[in-house]
Protein backbone atom coordinates (compact mmCIF):
# COMPACT_ATOMS: atom_id res chain seq x y z
CA UNK A 1 0.00 0.00 0.00
CA UNK A 2 1.35 3.45 -1.04
CA UNK A 3 1.34 6.22 1.22
CA UNK A 4 -1.45 7.69 -0.05
CA UNK A 5 -3.56 5.28 0.39
CA UNK A 6 -2.68 5.43 4.49
CA UNK A 7 -3.27 9.22 4.31
CA UNK A 8 -6.68 8.71 2.43
CA UNK A 9 -7.41 5.99 4.94
CA UNK A 10 -6.48 8.20 7.65
CA UNK A 11 -8.70 10.63 6.18
CA UNK A 12 -11.75 8.91 6.50
CA UNK A 13 -11.56 7.77 9.75
CA UNK A 14 -11.57 11.22 11.02
CA UNK A 15 -14.59 12.21 8.81
CA UNK A 16 -16.00 8.80 10.01
CA UNK A 17 -15.64 10.23 13.54
CA UNK A 18 -17.09 13.67 12.80
CA UNK A 19 -19.81 11.98 10.96
CA UNK A 20 -20.34 9.86 13.92
CA UNK A 21 -20.22 13.07 16.41
CA UNK A 22 -22.81 14.57 14.09
CA UNK A 23 -25.11 11.41 14.55
CA UNK A 24 -24.83 11.60 18.08
CA UNK A 25 -25.73 15.32 18.59
CA UNK A 26 -28.50 15.68 15.70
CA UNK A 27 -28.99 18.10 12.79
CA UNK A 28 -30.21 21.06 14.63
CA UNK A 29 -26.93 21.16 17.25
CA UNK A 30 -24.44 20.23 14.45
CA UNK A 31 -25.82 23.12 12.25
CA UNK A 32 -25.91 25.68 14.41
CA UNK A 33 -22.35 24.61 15.90
CA UNK A 34 -21.34 24.94 11.58
CA UNK A 35 -22.73 28.77 11.84
CA UNK A 36 -20.95 29.58 14.57
CA UNK A 37 -17.65 27.98 13.69
CA UNK A 38 -17.66 29.04 9.88
CA UNK A 39 -19.33 32.54 10.77
CA UNK A 40 -17.02 33.24 13.84
CA UNK A 41 -13.81 32.33 12.10
CA UNK A 42 -14.82 34.42 8.75
CA UNK A 43 -16.20 37.16 10.86
CA UNK A 44 -13.13 37.42 13.16
CA UNK A 45 -11.12 37.48 9.98
CA UNK A 46 -12.59 39.86 8.23
CA UNK A 47 -12.78 42.78 11.43
CA UNK A 48 -9.77 41.53 12.58
CA UNK A 49 -8.35 44.77 13.14
CA UNK A 50 -10.95 46.50 14.66
CA UNK A 51 -11.29 43.51 17.54
CA UNK A 52 -7.62 44.12 18.52
CA UNK A 53 -8.01 47.65 18.61
CA UNK A 54 -11.22 47.04 21.14
CA UNK A 55 -9.14 45.21 23.09
CA UNK A 56 -6.15 47.32 22.83
CA UNK A 57 -8.07 50.07 24.20
CA UNK A 58 -9.57 47.88 26.89
CA UNK A 59 -6.13 47.35 28.22
CA UNK A 60 -5.39 50.93 28.50
CA UNK A 61 -8.65 51.16 30.21
CA UNK A 62 -7.65 48.86 32.91
CA UNK A 63 -4.24 50.35 33.05
CA UNK A 64 -6.23 53.77 33.50
CA UNK A 65 -8.29 51.96 36.04
CA UNK A 66 -5.59 50.18 38.08
CA UNK A 67 -3.68 54.19 38.04
CA UNK A 68 -6.60 55.30 39.68
CA UNK A 69 -8.03 57.22 37.34
CA UNK A 70 -11.74 55.87 38.41
CA UNK A 71 -11.50 56.87 41.76
CA UNK A 72 -8.97 59.72 42.19
CA UNK A 73 -8.02 63.12 40.15
CA UNK A 74 -4.46 61.87 39.82
CA UNK A 75 -3.06 63.22 36.28
CA UNK A 76 -0.87 60.23 35.98
CA UNK A 77 -3.96 57.79 35.43
CA UNK A 78 -4.37 60.16 32.36
CA UNK A 79 -0.90 59.58 31.38
CA UNK A 80 -1.44 55.88 31.83
CA UNK A 81 -4.37 55.90 29.66
CA UNK A 82 -1.82 57.79 26.58
CA UNK A 83 1.60 55.26 27.46
CA UNK A 84 0.25 52.25 28.42
CA UNK A 85 1.63 49.58 25.93
CA UNK A 86 -0.56 47.85 23.59
CA UNK A 87 -1.92 44.38 25.13
CA UNK A 88 -1.72 42.52 21.37
CA UNK A 89 1.19 43.58 19.37
CA UNK A 90 0.41 43.20 15.91
CA UNK A 91 2.82 40.09 15.48
CA UNK A 92 -0.21 38.72 17.98
CA UNK A 93 -3.33 39.20 16.74
CA UNK A 94 -3.45 36.78 14.38
CA UNK A 95 -2.97 33.90 17.44
CA UNK A 96 -5.60 36.05 19.44
CA UNK A 97 -7.96 35.78 17.01
CA UNK A 98 -7.70 32.23 16.41
CA UNK A 99 -7.80 32.18 20.67
CA UNK A 100 -11.40 33.84 20.59
CA UNK A 101 -12.21 31.42 17.55
CA UNK A 102 -11.37 28.14 19.48
CA UNK A 103 -13.04 29.56 22.80
CA UNK A 104 -16.50 30.35 20.61
CA UNK A 105 -16.47 27.06 19.13
CA UNK A 106 -15.69 25.41 22.55
CA UNK A 107 -19.08 27.50 23.50
CA UNK A 108 -21.25 26.59 20.83
CA UNK A 109 -20.12 22.43 21.26
CA UNK A 110 -21.28 23.07 25.19
CA UNK A 111 -24.33 25.82 24.59
CA UNK A 112 -26.30 23.70 21.86
CA UNK A 113 -25.40 20.70 24.03
CA UNK A 114 -27.02 22.31 26.98
CA UNK A 115 -29.82 24.50 24.51
CA UNK A 116 -30.65 22.31 22.01
CA UNK A 117 -33.33 19.90 23.59
CA UNK A 118 -33.04 16.39 21.94
CA UNK A 119 -35.86 16.51 20.09
CA UNK A 120 -35.37 19.29 18.24
CA UNK A 121 -32.27 17.70 16.91
CA UNK A 122 -32.54 14.36 15.10
CA UNK A 123 -29.93 12.13 14.17
CA UNK A 124 -30.21 10.81 10.98
CA UNK A 125 -28.71 11.14 7.45
CA UNK A 126 -28.85 15.15 7.30
CA UNK A 127 -26.68 14.95 11.01
CA UNK A 128 -24.52 12.77 9.92
CA UNK A 129 -23.52 15.11 6.91
CA UNK A 130 -23.84 18.17 8.88
CA UNK A 131 -21.07 16.60 11.19
CA UNK A 132 -18.49 15.50 8.27
CA UNK A 133 -19.30 18.90 7.09
CA UNK A 134 -18.15 20.39 10.33
CA UNK A 135 -15.14 17.93 10.14
CA UNK A 136 -14.09 18.92 6.66
CA UNK A 137 -14.35 22.64 7.82
CA UNK A 138 -11.68 22.03 11.15
CA UNK A 139 -9.60 20.36 8.83
CA UNK A 140 -9.47 23.24 6.35
CA UNK A 141 -8.73 25.54 9.40
CA UNK A 142 -6.11 23.14 11.70
CA UNK A 143 -4.14 21.20 9.22
CA UNK A 144 -1.96 24.23 8.57
CA UNK A 145 -1.69 24.87 12.01
CA UNK A 146 -1.04 21.32 13.24
CA UNK A 147 1.40 20.80 10.49
CA UNK A 148 3.74 22.96 12.18
CA UNK A 149 3.76 20.08 14.98
CA UNK A 150 5.33 17.93 12.64
CA UNK A 151 7.04 20.25 10.65
CA UNK A 152 8.43 23.29 12.91
CA UNK A 153 10.60 24.55 9.97
CA UNK A 154 9.38 28.11 10.67
CA UNK A 155 9.38 29.03 6.48
CA UNK A 156 6.96 25.69 5.82
CA UNK A 157 4.88 26.84 8.28
CA UNK A 158 4.60 29.88 7.34
CA UNK A 159 4.29 29.15 3.80
CA UNK A 160 1.13 26.87 4.84
CA UNK A 161 -0.62 29.19 6.89
CA UNK A 162 -0.23 31.78 4.18
CA UNK A 163 -1.69 29.12 1.75
CA UNK A 164 -4.41 28.38 4.08
CA UNK A 165 -7.56 26.65 2.98
CA UNK A 166 -6.57 26.75 -0.86
CA UNK A 167 -3.43 24.92 0.15
CA UNK A 168 -5.34 22.19 2.10
CA UNK A 169 -8.70 22.14 -0.21
CA UNK A 170 -6.40 21.41 -3.46
CA UNK A 171 -4.03 19.13 -1.50
CA UNK A 172 -6.74 17.21 -0.09
CA UNK A 173 -8.52 16.89 -3.87
CA UNK A 174 -5.48 16.12 -5.34
CA UNK A 175 -5.20 13.38 -2.46
CA UNK A 176 -9.15 11.75 -3.14
CA UNK A 177 -8.33 11.81 -6.98
CA UNK A 178 -5.31 10.18 -7.14
CA UNK A 179 -6.24 7.29 -4.71
CA UNK A 180 -9.66 7.14 -6.65
CA UNK A 181 -7.34 6.49 -9.86
CA UNK A 182 -5.08 3.66 -8.05
CA UNK A 183 -8.02 2.10 -6.86
CA UNK A 184 -9.66 2.38 -10.65
CA UNK A 185 -6.36 0.53 -11.84
CA UNK A 186 -6.35 -1.78 -9.57
CA UNK A 187 -9.81 -2.67 -10.39
CA UNK A 188 -9.40 -2.87 -14.09
CA UNK A 189 -9.96 -6.23 -14.61
CA UNK A 190 -13.10 -6.35 -12.90
CA UNK A 191 -14.22 -2.77 -13.84
CA UNK A 192 -17.40 -4.08 -15.68
CA UNK A 193 -18.67 -6.34 -13.09
CA UNK A 194 -17.87 -3.61 -10.38
CA UNK A 195 -19.70 -0.99 -12.13
CA UNK A 196 -22.52 -3.06 -12.74
CA UNK A 197 -22.72 -4.11 -9.30
CA UNK A 198 -22.71 -0.59 -7.86
CA UNK A 199 -25.27 1.05 -10.50
CA UNK A 200 -27.21 -2.63 -9.65
CA UNK A 201 -27.20 -1.52 -6.41
CA UNK A 202 -27.92 1.91 -6.74
CA UNK A 203 -31.58 1.41 -8.43
CA UNK A 204 -32.22 -1.52 -6.21
CA UNK A 205 -32.03 0.30 -2.89
CA UNK A 206 -34.07 3.51 -4.32
CA UNK A 207 -37.00 0.78 -5.26
CA UNK A 208 -36.51 -0.99 -2.25
CA UNK A 209 -37.24 1.76 -0.48
CA UNK A 210 -40.17 2.12 -2.26
CA UNK A 211 -41.30 -1.28 -1.42
CA UNK A 212 -41.22 -0.82 1.88
CA UNK A 213 -42.82 2.62 2.21
CA UNK A 214 -45.83 1.00 0.67
CA UNK A 215 -45.55 -1.98 2.81
CA UNK A 216 -45.62 0.39 5.50
CA UNK A 217 -48.71 2.95 5.01
CA UNK B 1 -14.86 28.36 -25.17
CA UNK B 2 -14.50 26.46 -21.58
CA UNK B 3 -12.98 22.97 -21.44
CA UNK B 4 -15.18 19.97 -22.70
CA UNK B 5 -15.76 18.13 -18.95
CA UNK B 6 -17.34 21.48 -17.76
CA UNK B 7 -19.92 21.38 -20.54
CA UNK B 8 -21.18 17.43 -19.90
CA UNK B 9 -20.66 17.76 -16.23
CA UNK B 10 -23.17 20.63 -16.17
CA UNK B 11 -25.08 18.53 -17.80
CA UNK B 12 -25.23 16.20 -15.50
CA UNK B 13 -25.77 18.20 -12.62
CA UNK B 14 -28.99 19.51 -14.47
CA UNK B 15 -30.27 16.34 -14.98
CA UNK B 16 -29.87 15.80 -11.18
CA UNK B 17 -31.22 18.74 -9.82
CA UNK B 18 -34.21 17.95 -12.27
CA UNK B 19 -33.98 14.53 -10.07
CA UNK B 20 -34.26 15.66 -6.57
CA UNK B 21 -37.39 17.64 -8.13
CA UNK B 22 -39.31 15.32 -9.28
CA UNK B 23 -38.34 12.44 -7.08
CA UNK B 24 -36.51 9.43 -6.78
CA UNK B 25 -40.16 7.70 -7.90
CA UNK B 26 -40.46 9.14 -11.19
CA UNK B 27 -36.49 9.63 -11.82
CA UNK B 28 -36.39 5.06 -11.57
CA UNK B 29 -38.74 5.34 -14.31
CA UNK B 30 -36.57 7.42 -16.53
CA UNK B 31 -33.33 5.46 -15.45
CA UNK B 32 -34.97 2.68 -17.01
CA UNK B 33 -35.77 4.29 -20.57
CA UNK B 34 -32.23 5.87 -20.73
CA UNK B 35 -30.01 2.35 -20.00
CA UNK B 36 -32.67 0.62 -22.48
CA UNK B 37 -31.48 3.53 -24.99
CA UNK B 38 -28.22 2.85 -24.34
CA UNK B 39 -28.66 -0.76 -24.84
CA UNK B 40 -30.64 -0.09 -28.08
CA UNK B 41 -28.09 1.93 -29.45
CA UNK B 42 -25.13 -0.13 -28.82
CA UNK B 43 -26.86 -3.28 -29.54
CA UNK B 44 -27.88 -2.41 -33.06
CA UNK B 45 -24.69 -0.56 -33.59
CA UNK B 46 -22.90 -2.81 -36.14
CA UNK B 47 -26.85 -3.10 -37.90
CA UNK B 48 -27.62 0.51 -38.38
CA UNK B 49 -24.00 2.11 -38.93
CA UNK B 50 -24.22 1.12 -42.46
CA UNK B 51 -27.82 1.44 -43.24
CA UNK B 52 -27.86 5.01 -41.65
CA UNK B 53 -24.47 5.73 -44.19
CA UNK B 54 -26.30 4.01 -47.18
CA UNK B 55 -29.09 6.54 -46.22
CA UNK B 56 -26.44 9.47 -46.09
CA UNK B 57 -25.33 8.79 -49.39
CA UNK B 58 -28.75 8.63 -51.44
CA UNK B 59 -30.43 11.62 -49.73
CA UNK B 60 -27.44 13.66 -48.70
CA UNK B 61 -24.93 12.58 -51.42
CA UNK B 62 -22.47 11.96 -48.92
CA UNK B 63 -18.91 10.40 -50.70
CA UNK B 64 -17.66 6.90 -49.46
CA UNK B 65 -14.19 8.37 -48.42
CA UNK B 66 -15.60 12.07 -46.61
CA UNK B 67 -14.95 10.61 -43.28
CA UNK B 68 -15.47 13.47 -41.53
CA UNK B 69 -19.00 13.98 -42.57
CA UNK B 70 -20.13 10.49 -42.73
CA UNK B 71 -18.51 10.61 -38.51
CA UNK B 72 -20.59 13.75 -38.62
CA UNK B 73 -23.75 12.13 -39.92
CA UNK B 74 -23.62 9.11 -37.72
CA UNK B 75 -22.95 11.55 -34.43
CA UNK B 76 -25.95 13.75 -35.29
CA UNK B 77 -28.34 10.58 -35.77
CA UNK B 78 -26.96 8.76 -32.64
CA UNK B 79 -27.35 11.96 -30.79
CA UNK B 80 -30.47 12.74 -32.07
CA UNK B 81 -32.18 9.17 -31.38
CA UNK B 82 -30.65 9.34 -27.60
CA UNK B 83 -32.38 12.50 -27.28
CA UNK B 84 -35.17 11.69 -28.14
CA UNK B 85 -35.47 8.38 -26.46
CA UNK B 86 -34.74 10.43 -23.45
CA UNK B 87 -37.03 13.05 -23.68
CA UNK B 88 -39.89 10.42 -24.00
CA UNK B 89 -38.88 9.12 -20.59
CA UNK B 90 -38.99 12.69 -19.16
CA UNK B 91 -41.88 14.37 -20.77
CA UNK B 92 -45.59 13.55 -20.99
CA UNK B 93 -47.23 10.11 -19.67
CA UNK B 94 -43.91 8.78 -17.94
CA UNK B 95 -42.84 5.42 -16.72
CA UNK B 96 -43.24 5.72 -12.60
CA UNK B 97 -42.67 3.57 -9.74
CA UNK B 98 -45.63 2.56 -7.78
CA UNK B 99 -45.60 2.89 -3.79
CA UNK B 100 -44.64 5.47 -1.68
CA UNK B 101 -41.16 7.68 -1.08
CA UNK B 102 -39.03 7.07 1.62
CA UNK B 103 -39.08 10.18 4.30
CA UNK B 104 -36.80 13.11 4.65
CA UNK B 105 -33.51 13.27 4.58
CA UNK B 106 -33.57 9.84 2.64
CA UNK B 107 -35.90 11.16 -0.17
CA UNK B 108 -33.38 14.12 -1.04
CA UNK B 109 -30.29 11.80 -0.93
CA UNK B 110 -31.91 9.13 -2.76
CA UNK B 111 -32.97 11.54 -5.62
CA UNK B 112 -29.66 12.92 -6.08
CA UNK B 113 -28.13 9.91 -6.25
CA UNK B 114 -30.27 8.68 -8.74
CA UNK B 115 -30.94 11.69 -10.44
CA UNK B 116 -26.91 12.04 -10.37
CA UNK B 117 -27.05 8.25 -11.79
CA UNK B 118 -29.34 9.70 -14.28
CA UNK B 119 -26.94 12.92 -15.42
CA UNK B 120 -23.92 10.68 -15.76
CA UNK B 121 -25.60 8.09 -18.12
CA UNK B 122 -27.41 11.16 -20.34
CA UNK B 123 -23.85 13.54 -20.28
CA UNK B 124 -22.14 10.23 -20.87
CA UNK B 125 -23.66 8.87 -23.58
CA UNK B 126 -23.42 12.50 -25.36
CA UNK B 127 -19.71 12.73 -24.67
CA UNK B 128 -19.56 8.97 -25.91
CA UNK B 129 -20.76 9.93 -29.27
CA UNK B 130 -18.79 12.83 -29.58
CA UNK B 131 -16.02 10.44 -28.84
CA UNK B 132 -16.54 7.56 -30.60
CA UNK B 133 -16.75 9.59 -34.00
CA UNK B 134 -13.73 12.06 -33.35
CA UNK B 135 -16.10 15.24 -32.08
CA UNK B 136 -17.35 15.82 -34.91
CA UNK B 137 -18.74 19.01 -33.26
CA UNK B 138 -15.60 20.68 -33.91
CA UNK B 139 -16.37 21.79 -37.45
CA UNK B 140 -19.07 23.91 -35.88
CA UNK B 141 -16.65 25.23 -33.23
CA UNK B 142 -18.72 23.74 -30.48
CA UNK B 143 -15.94 21.55 -28.50
CA UNK B 144 -12.15 22.51 -28.54
CA UNK B 145 -9.69 19.84 -29.72
CA UNK B 146 -7.49 20.11 -26.81
CA UNK B 147 -8.89 18.23 -23.58
CA UNK B 148 -7.11 18.55 -19.90
CA UNK B 149 -5.83 15.91 -18.18
CA UNK B 150 -9.09 15.92 -16.14
CA UNK B 151 -11.08 15.32 -19.62
CA UNK B 152 -9.12 12.53 -20.91
CA UNK B 153 -9.40 10.71 -17.38
CA UNK B 154 -12.86 11.44 -17.51
CA UNK B 155 -13.51 9.80 -21.49
CA UNK B 156 -12.19 6.39 -19.63
CA UNK B 157 -15.07 6.46 -17.18
CA UNK B 158 -18.13 7.20 -20.11
CA UNK B 159 -20.60 4.77 -19.64
CA UNK B 160 -20.46 3.35 -22.87
CA UNK B 161 -16.18 3.23 -22.04
CA UNK B 162 -16.84 1.32 -18.70
CA UNK B 163 -19.50 -1.33 -19.75
CA UNK B 164 -19.21 -2.07 -23.51
CA UNK B 165 -21.10 -4.62 -24.33
CA UNK B 166 -25.02 -4.19 -24.91
CA UNK B 167 -25.84 -7.43 -22.38
CA UNK B 168 -24.01 -5.72 -19.57
CA UNK B 169 -27.21 -2.95 -19.84
CA UNK B 170 -29.93 -6.18 -19.35
CA UNK B 171 -29.13 -6.65 -16.27
CA UNK B 172 -30.31 -3.36 -14.39
CA UNK B 173 -32.75 -3.02 -16.77
CA UNK B 174 -34.20 -6.76 -16.06
CA UNK B 175 -33.98 -6.19 -12.23
CA UNK B 176 -35.96 -2.87 -12.24
CA UNK B 177 -38.28 -3.89 -14.79
CA UNK B 178 -38.86 -6.97 -12.15
CA UNK B 179 -39.19 -4.74 -9.17
CA UNK B 180 -41.57 -2.68 -11.31
CA UNK B 181 -44.30 -5.69 -12.37
CA UNK B 182 -43.94 -7.12 -8.69
CA UNK B 183 -44.99 -3.60 -7.17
Amino acid sequence: MSDQIQVFIALLLYLAFFAWCGYQRGTMKEFVTFLVAAGGYFGLLRYQGPIIKVINLFGKFIAFARAGGLTSDDPNAILQLRDAPNIVQPEDAGTIIFLIWAILLILAYVGTGLAVPRERSKPGGLAVLMGVINGIFYLLVFLPRLIALVLPDAEISQELAQAGFRKVISTTSELIGQNFQELWSALEPQRSLIFLLLITGLVVLAATTLNSAKARS
Amino acid sequence: MGPIEVYFITIALIVMIIGVVRGYRRELGSTVIIMTAIFLLTFTAELTEPMVLRLGQRVLDIQAQDVATRNAVLSLVYTLVFIAIVLAGYAGRTLEFPGQEAKEPLRTLLSMAIGLLNGYLIAGTLWYYQDKFGYPAQRWGLILPDFSDTARTLIGLLPEHILPSPTYWMVPIAVLIILRVRG
